[in-house]
């Protein structure tokens, strides 16, 4: 099991990952945004973090680099969730810090394949 | 996968009609403010995010070229002008609608579709070309391609060497390679789901441990992955091997080479290595079986165990690298508490409002309106519980305790009532904000420049008082724009700013919330009211009328002063059916104007239906509740300064104005003797010339006083509204029920009701009457 941060603006995709994630046993806090992302991120450690890109404040890639400032955070994998995996992206995602990306939409099975790639299978 | 999907889909279709209001309001006051163009651009992107994955294809595909559109926008490609804003207004319509169409499984209307679609690929193709010029980096793009066919060509000419049964891939992480969240152990194993792996470690690089930093990573690795059993293409595999060193291949130096071919073996491609160990194939391999079954492995032992089998296998110049990967570099970083550095307070404090999102919750409202209900029960018991409690005490038995428990249990519940009340409040903003649009189609449709002003939009109001103050404001709006608003034209030369102002403002005053709608257009014209009303027999030729009185001619029912029925406002509904909305709110309109600087609407309604102040009165000995909000006075009358006009019409002079007044009593109809007894004894106390005094209340509706005679006035307090519709038909002039504190129901009475109500009976009883005469 490992604890997961889900950042995501929209409600009814931040509820689905929690879904998904949760029932494969895994422990799973959720952030409106970048800004409420760090909050959260100052007081938890995590395993894993899933971010969308476009927020509003501090966006997926911001968010990135910030965490990637925080000692807790150095090394935990970044997880960035995207629409749109042009090579722009996937470049300004990497050189912010970021591990890898999910396209969206993603299946659920392979959402889980990638969290375990990550952070290991849930025992 | 066991989820279900469709759970979602509910606050899914909310959330983007909610994006797709903030669309709409932020293309209407679009002035090129980058964080506006985001604010769309974000709303659009998590509908195409969300349609995607809940399956809705035609709402994604869709809502992708308006995207693009959105991008090419923020890229500053795109210049915007009223015609994209316009295309971008309908691509919102177009998406509530197919978002609506989804919700009710109803079918696409594919034509109105299309045709929103073709003008935006229309206008992102006029944005092409004029892109041509920036041939550089379509050059690179182009660079690009040609590399990727490269690699192709070159597994295609393997390929004619036989199938691939082996793969060597070279895999040198850059030192800081963990800083990107990526372990490489965790690499292997997906390899290894791909097919056995044996691995080899390359430490050559190991630094002197002075000079060991536990955070880099200093090993390379030598893999070798043995596909000869997999039956798929080579193209297949190596797409899968590549798949699973795609996020790292910034990071590192990745060879991937076939080293195996099914005919023939093919001499190894060396490697350059300065210590080469070989690992234990087999160890290997069983280690990465033995981590595919769960609980197999300790996984909080974070160095990798291939790496670990492969160290304890290797010579003792690996014991200092064994000792530091005990020391667990990987999760370094785990044992120690970030001081909060990040921490800015004024920071997270301006963008608190993002985060308190998280703190609330979606509350169907029909279970608020159940606990409205139940705590509507809970005021009435502790109504009588009070009651009980005086009497109790009146009749000398004193408990301190009970009555102190009682005078908590009523601030209780005064407090839970209001805490719920609250719940259901809502900043009218969600009412005012459609009204932009409104205002915004309509006069353009109308060739009228009219902006719209709004405050007090965070004026909080009950969710179903809302609900239905929608349409009449609405109403009113179309109305300003359709008749009170003037061309621009009309308004330069009546020495007006060309572009007319609609203000909508909205505030508490007294426990209501009050509406205004005021344009500055050319006013109420009273005399053209006044032919019109009679042309329609509203009123006679001769009559005089008060300037008042001739602007509350517009509320009655089949009055319209615009000739041709315009496609607009002259929908057969006037404005008497913005007066009965209002008033079946509870609420009252009432309207000033002056010719030539405008007409202003002022609507009040209270902030809710559930509780009403009322004056509690008594007829015949029977409670009933009058609205405080169409009270304007209660006075005292002598019998002798009832004015009667014909059979019983009565009158009297309130502060210059003869109002009629209605006998509350005689109009519900108690038992005849009681008011014969009362009208024989008044005749004889009137002989007497001996003044009796009556009670009456004055209440207002539509600019018309009327006087309500009653017998008794009781307190005045709040009243829970118990609707009667659910069980009795409706009745003209009852709003609905109450339960008093003594168990006792009274009924509530609506002023408005009443007095159309006794409009109607005078004219029957006077053609009545008539009849009788004949």
């Amino acid at each position: 099991m490992a604890s997961i941060l889900v950042v995501d603006d929209s409600v009814s995709l931040r509820s689905m990952l929690k879904e998904i994630l949760s029932q494969e046993g895994h422990n799973v806090l959720d952030a409106s945004d970048g800004e409420n992302a760090l909050d959260i991120a100052q007081d938890a450690k995590f395993d894993l973090v899933l971010t969308d890109v476009n927020m509003p404040i501090i966006d997926g890639i911001e968010l990135c680099r910030e965490l990637r400032q925080m000692e807790d955070f150095r090394f935990t994998p970044i997880l960035i969730i995207t629409t749109e995996a042009t090579d722009d992206m996937k470049r300004s995602g990497k050189q912010a810090g970021a591990t890898g990306w999910l396209v969206k939409p993603f299946d659920p099975d392979k959402l889980l394949s990638t969290v375990n790639l990550l952070c290991g299978k849930p025992k | 996968m066991s989820v279900d999907l469709s759970q979602f889909i509910g606050e899914f279709l909310q959330e983007s009609y909610e994006g797709l209001d903030l669309m709409e309001s932020c293309l209407l006051a679009f002035d090129n403010d980058p964080e506006q163009v985001d604010s769309i651009f974000r709303a659009a992107h998590s509908i195409k995010g969300g349609a995607g994955t809940f399956g809705f294809v035609d709402v994604a595909a869709f809502t992708h070229n308006v995207e693009t559109l959105l991008d090419e926008i923020r890229k500053l490609t795109i210049e915007v002008d009223d015609e994209i804003i316009n295309v971008l207004l309908e691509s919102v319509d177009i998406l509530r609608n197919m978002l609506r169409a989804t919700e009710q499984d109803e079918p696409q209307n594919t034509t109105q579709i299309d045709a929103v679609s073709k003008q935006l690929e229309h206008i992102l193709a006029l944005n092409l070309q004029e892109e041509t010029s920036n041939e550089n980096q379509a050059a690179i793009d182009h660079d690009e391609e040609q590399e990727e066919s490269l690699e192709l060509t070159e597994v295609s000419s393997l390929e004619q060497q036989g199938a691939v049964i082996e793969w060597q891939i070279n895999f040198s992480p850059k030192p800081q390679i963990l800083q990107s969240g990526n372990e490489p152990m965790f690499i292997f194993e997906a390899l290894a789901e791909i097919a056995p792996v044996s691995i080899t470690v390359v430490y050559d690089q190991l630094p002197s441990k002075d000079q060991f930093d536990s955070e880099q990573l200093y090993i390379s690795w030598v893999l070798t992955l043995n596909t000869q059993e997999l039956d798929q293409t080579t193209e297949y595999i190596r797409e899968q091997i590549n798949e699973v060193f795609e996020w790292v291949e910034d990071f590192s130096d990745i060879e991937i080479t076939p080293s195996r071919y099914a005919p023939k073996n093919i001499v190894q491609a060396s490697v350059d290595l300065a210590v080469e160990i070989e690992t234990d194939t087999d160890k290997a391999t069983a280690s990465n079986a033995a981590q595919n079954e769960p609980g197999n492995e300790n996984k909080e032992q974070a160095v990798p165990q291939a790496l670990q089998d492969t160290l304890n296998d290797s010579d003792a110049a690996t014991a200092n690298l064994v000792d530091v990967c005990d020391g667990d570099p990987l999760k370094s970083d785990a044992g120690k508490k970030s001081p909060a550095k990040e921490a800015d307070p004024a920071k997270s404090k301006a963008t608190k409002h993002q985060g308190a999102e998280i703190n609330s919750v979606r509350v169907d409202i029909e279970r608020l309106d159940e606990l409205m209900n139940r705590v509507g029960e809970l005021v009435v018991t502790q109504a009588m519980l009070s009651q009980a409690g005086k009497e109790v005490a009146k009749s000398g038995m004193h408990n301190q305790r009970l009555e102190q428990g009682l005078l908590q249990l009523e601030s209780n519940t005064r407090d839970l009532q209001q805490d719920v009340m609250r719940m259901r409040m809502l900043p009218i903003s969600f009412v005012f904000n459609r009204y932009l649009r409104l205002v915004h189609d309509i006069s353009s449709k109308l060739g009228k420049k009219v902006s719209l002003k709004i405050t007090g939009e965070q004026t909080e109001i009950d969710k179903t008082v809302m609900e239905k103050i929608g349409d009449p404001l609405t109403h009113l709006i179309r109305n300003a724009l359709d008749h009170g608003m003037e061309t621009s034209q009309e308004r330069i030369d009546a020495g007006k700013a060309a572009k007319g102002v609609i203000a909508l403002n909205a505030y508490h005053h007294n426990g209501f919330i009050v509406i205004d709608v005021i344009d500055d257009g050319r006013g109420l014209n009273l005399e053209k009211i006044q032919q019109k009303a009679i042309q329609k027999k509203l009123i006679m030729p001769d009559q005089q009328l008060s300037d008042d009185e001739l602007k509350n001619l517009i509320f009655k029912p089949g009055f319209s002063t615009v000739d041709q029925l315009s496609e607009l406002s002259g929908r057969g509904v006037g404005m008497d059916v913005v007066l009965r909305n209002i008033e079946s709110l509870g609420g009252q309109i009432s309207v000033d104007s002056h010719q030539g600087h405008g007409t202003s609407f002022s609507v009040k309604v209270p902030l809710t239906l559930a509780i009403i102040e009322g004056q509690l009165i008594k007829i015949n000995e029977e409670n009933y509740v009058i609205p405080l909000v169409s009270i304007i006075e209660t006075i005292l009358v002598k019998s002798g300064d009832i004015k009667r006009l014909a059979d019983h019409d009565e009158f009297i002079n309130y502060r210059d104005e003869y109002i009629h007044l209605i006998n509350l009593a005689h109009l519900f109809s108690y038992e005849k003797e009681h008011i014969d007894a009362a009208n024989n004894e008044q005749m004889e106390l009137e002989q007497d010339n001996i003044e009796e005094v009556k009670l009456i209340i004055v209440v207002e509706s539509v600019g018309k006083k009327v006087g309500f005679i009653v017998d008794q006035l009781a307190a005045q307090q709040q009243f829970v509204v118990k609707p009667l519709e659910t069980n009795f038909k409706k009745i003209p002039g009852i709003v609905g029920g109450t339960i008093l504190g003594d168990g006792s129901v009274a009924l509530i009475l609506d002023s408005a009701g009443l007095i159309s109500h006794c409009e109607q009976l005078s004219s029957q009883d006077q053609s009545d009457t008539s009849a009788l005469k004949r």
